[in-house]
C-alpha cells in the first residue's frame, strides 16, 4: 500500500511541477478566460445575459451537458472516449419518463433503476475497452448504435409518460424561488468527482493509468479495473442528465440527446483535458460546458439563426483549442 | 487454394468478401425477390454515396484519424446543387465543379488543422462538421430547391443496364486503388499511418501526406454528394448526417483498423456493401427499421472482434 501511495505522490508532485510552467496555467485556465471575455462581449451586446437571473438560468441548462462533461472527462483521462453518452442519456432520458407515468411513489425506485441501467452500460463499454481490447471509439461507437435502436424499440418512436412534481422540481425548479434545483444536483457532482479525482486512491491512478498505462501496470496499478471504472462513472452521469432532463422536459423525447456526445468532448477538451491522457480535471470542463452553453445562449438572444450558432460553436471550438494546441 | 487464401497476405479481404458472398448467396437462393434485378440495383443505388464517402474516410482512418466532417460536406453538396443548378448545362457543370471544389477545399483546412495546427483529428473535424453544417444551414434552412432533371437521370440512370452509381463507385474504388498501392503517396500514407515517427525520420513529409489525404476526403465526400442529390432531388441541409459514423463503421467492418497502417478501400466496399445489404434484408423481411441501429451495431463489434481474435 505505501509503494503505491507513493506512486501517488510522485505523480501528484509531478503535476504539481508541471503547473508551475506557464503553458500549462494557461492550458488550465485558458477556458476561463474565454468565458470571462464571452461575459463581457454578453455584457456588451446584450446587458440582459449577465443578470444574475439569466446566468442562474444557464447554469441551470448547463448542467446536463456539465455532468455528462465529468463522466467523459474521467473516460477521456484514461485515453479513451465515449461516443454512447447521448444514446445512453436519450434512452434513460425515455425510460424514467415512460416507467414512472406520473405516480409519484415510483420517482425513487425508478431513478435508482435508472442509474443502475447507465452504470450497467458503462460496465459493457468498459469490459469491451479492456478485456476485448476494443478502441474506445470504436466499442462505444457500437454501443450508441445499439442503444439507439434499443430506445427506439422501447418507444415504439413515440415516447411517452409524464414526471411527477417531485422530480420535476429536481429538473426544472428553484430551491428558495432562485436557485435552479439542477445546479445544485450538478455542483454536488463536480465537487464529489473532484474530491475522487484529487484525494482518493482512484483519482491518483486515473491520472497514472491515463499518462502511461505500461509504466501504471508495471507499477502494480489494476489498469483494467480504473479504465472500467472510468466508463461506469461516464455512464452513470449520462444517466444522471438523462434523469434530470426528464425532470424538465416532463415526458420523453427522442431527440433530446442531440449533440451531447460531440458537445461533452468539445467540453472536456476546451477544459484542457488532452486526448493524450493524464492530464486535465473536471474544473476546466466545466468551464468548458458554460462556454458551449453561454455561447448558445447569446447567440439566441441576438436572435441568430441556429445555422450562425453552429458556425460559431465550430468556429470557437476549433480557436480555443488551437491556442493550446502548440504547446505540446 | 481458399485455405491458402484465407491464410496469405491478403487474408482480410479475403475473410470479408468471403462474409459478402455469403450473405448475397444464401437470401438470393431463399428469396426471389432479393435476387430480383430491382433489388439488386436497389442495392447498388443505396450503397453508392455510403460506398463512396467510406473511401474516403478509408484514406484518413489509415493515418489513425478520422474525418467527421464528411457528412456535413454531403450536406453541403446537395443544398449547393439545389441553389446554383438550373436548366443549362453550363451551369450544372459550373455547380459539379463548385462542389468538388468546396469539398476539397474544406477537406484541405481540415488536413491544416490536424498537420501544422497540431489538433486532434477528432477536434478538427468536430468544428469543422458544425461550421459547415451552419453554413448548409444558413444557405437552405428547409429542404427544398431545384434539381434539373437532367442531372438528376444522369446521376440515377442506367449506363447498359448498369446503374450509374454504381459505376461512379467502381470509378471511384479504381482511383482510390491506384493512390493507394500504386503511388509513392500512397506508401508514405501506410507509412505514416503505421508509425508516423518512423515515418518522418525516414524523411516523409507528413505535414503534406496528411494535407493531401484529408484534401481526397473532402473531394470524395463532395463527389458523394452528388451523387445523393441526384437520388434525393433536392438540397436537405440534414441529409448527410449519418454519413460520419456509418462511413467510419463500413471503414472498419471492411478490414482497416482503427489504428491505421493497414487494410484498404478494397475492403471498404465490402464493408459498405454489407451494411447496405442488411437493412435491404431487414427491410424485404418487414423488420422495424428500429432493429437497424442494432444490426449495425453488432454488425460493427462482430467484425472487430473477429479481427482483432485473427491477429492473436
Amino acid at each position: 500500500m505505501t509503494k503505491l501511495k507513493s506512486i501517488g505522490e510522485k505523480v501528484k508532485y509531478e503535476a504539481f511541477l508541471e503547473g508551475k510552467k506557464v503553458g500549462d496555467v494557461i492550458q488550465r485556465l485558458g477556458v476561463y478566460f474565454a468565458l470571462f471575455i464571452l461575459l463581457i462581449i454578453s455584457a456588451i451586446l446584450s446587458p440582459p445575459s449577465v443578470s444574475p437571473t439569466h446566468l442562474l438560468n444557464v447554469s441551470r441548462q448547463a448542467s446536463a451537458l456539465g455532468i455528462v462533461g465529468i463522466g467523459q472527462t474521467l473516460v477521456i483521462m484514461t485515453q479513451g472516449i465515449d461516443l454512447s453518452v447521448a444514446a445512453n442519456l436519450t434512452l434513460i432520458q425515455i425510460m424514467t419518463a415512460g416507467m414512472i407515468l406520473g405516480r409519484e411513489q415510483m420517482v425513487i425506485p425508478v431513478v435508482i433503476f435508472c442509474l443502475g441501467v447507465g452504470a450497467f452500460i458503462g460496465l459493457i463499454n468498459g469490459l469491451g475497452v479492456t478485456k476485448l481490447k476494443l478502441s474506445p471509439f470504436v466499442m462505444t461507437l457500437c454501443m450508441m448504435s445499439v442503444l439507439t435502436g434499443v430506445y427506439l424499440l422501447y418507444s415504439g418512436g413515440s415516447p411517452r409518460g409524464r414526471i411527477p412534481a417531485s422530480l420535476r422540481f429536481v429538473g426544472a425548479g428553484r430551491i428558495g424561488g432562485v436557485f435552479p434545483a439542477a445546479t445544485v444536483v450538478w455542483i454536488v457532482a463536480i465537487a464529489a468527482s473532484f474530491i475522487v479525482l484529487r484525494y482518493s486512491i482512484f483519482g491518483r491512478y486515473t491520472y497514472a493509468t491515463g499518462g502511461s498505462p505500461q509504466a501504471s501496470y508495471l507499477s502494480g496499478v489494476n489498469v483494467d479495473l480504473v479504465i472500467i471504472i472510468a466508463y461506469v462513472i461516464s455512464g452513470f452521469c449520462s444517466a444522471l442528465a438523462g434523469i434530470l432532463l426528464a425532470g424538465y422536459i416532463g415526458t420523453g423525447s427522442l431527440t433530446v440527446g442531440m449533440g451531447y456526445d460531440l458537445n461533452s468532448i468539445a467540453a472536456v477538451i476546451m477544459g484542457g483535458t488532452t486526448f493524450a491522457g493524464g492530464r486535465g480535471g473536471v474544473i476546466g470542463t466545466v468551464g468548458g460546458a458554460l462556454v458551449i452553453t453561454i455561447l448558445f445562449s447569446l447567440l439566441t438572444m441576438l436572435g441568430i439563426p441556429h445555422s450562425g450558432r453552429l458556425m460559431a460553436q465550430g468556429l470557437i471550438i476549433i480557436a480555443i483549442v488551437s491556442l493550446y494546441a502548440k504547446r505540446k | 487454394m481458399l485455405f491458402k487464401l484465407l491464410r496469405g497476405k491478403h487474408r482480410t479481404v479475403v475473410t470479408i468478401y468471403l462474409i459478402l458472398a455469403v450473405l448475397f448467396i444464401i437470401p438470393s437462393l431463399v428469396s426471389p425477390v432479393f435476387r430480383s434485378y430491382e433489388n439488386i440495383s436497389n442495392i447498388l443505388n443505396q450503397t453508392a454515396s455510403l460506398g463512396i464517402v467510406s473511401m474516403g474516410q478509408t484514406f484518413i482512418v489509415l493515418l489513425s484519424g478520422l474525418d467527421l466532417s464528411v457528412g456535413s460536406v454531403i450536406s453541403l453538396t446537395t443544398v449547393l446543387c439545389a441553389t446554383s443548378m438550373g436548366n443549362d448545362p453550363l451551369t450544372i457543370f459550373l455547380a459539379v465543379l463548385l462542389c468538388l471544389g468546396v469539398g476539397a477545399g474544406i477537406g484541405s483546412l481540415n488536413g491544416i488543422l490536424v498537420s501544422k495546427v497540431k489538433l486532434s483529428p477528432l477536434i478538427a473535424t468536430l468544428g469543422m462538421m458544425a461550421l459547415i453544417q451552419g453554413v448548409a444551414l444558413q444557405i437552405r434552412p428547409y429542404p427544398g430547391g431545384y434539381v434539373p432533371r437532367s442531372f438528376a437521370e444522369t446521376v440515377t440512370g442506367n449506363l447498359y443496364h448498369v446503374p450509374v452509381p454504381a459505376i461512379l463507385l467502381v470509378l471511384v474504388l479504381i482511383g482510390t486503388i491506384i493512390i493507394l498501392r500504386k503511388t509513392v503517396l500512397g506508401n508514405y500514407i501506410y507509412a505514416t499511418g503505421g508509425n508516423e515517427e518512423n515515418a518522418r525520420l525516414a524523411g516523409v513529409n507528413i505535414d503534406k501526406v496528411k494535407i493531401f489525404s484529408y484534401t481526397i476526403c473532402g473531394l470524395i465526400a463532395a463527389v458523394a454528394g452528388l451523387v445523393l442529390t441526384g437520388r434525393i432531388r433536392s438540397g436537405d441541409p440534414l441529409v448527410g448526417t449519418a454519413f460520419p459514423l456509418d462511413s467510419i463503421t463500413a471503414v472498419i467492418v471492411g478490414g482497416t483498423p482503427f489504428a491505421g497502417g493497414q487494410g484498404g478501400v478494397e475492403g471498404t466496399l465490402a464493408g459498405a456493401l454489407i451494411i447496405a445489404m442488411l437493412s435491404n434484408m431487414l427491410n424485404l423481411l418487414n423488420v422495424s427499421s428500429f432493429y437497424q441501429y442494432i444490426v449495425k451495431g453488432l454488425i460493427l463489434i462482430t467484425a472487430v472482434v473477429i479481427y482483432s481474435l485473427r491477429e492473436k
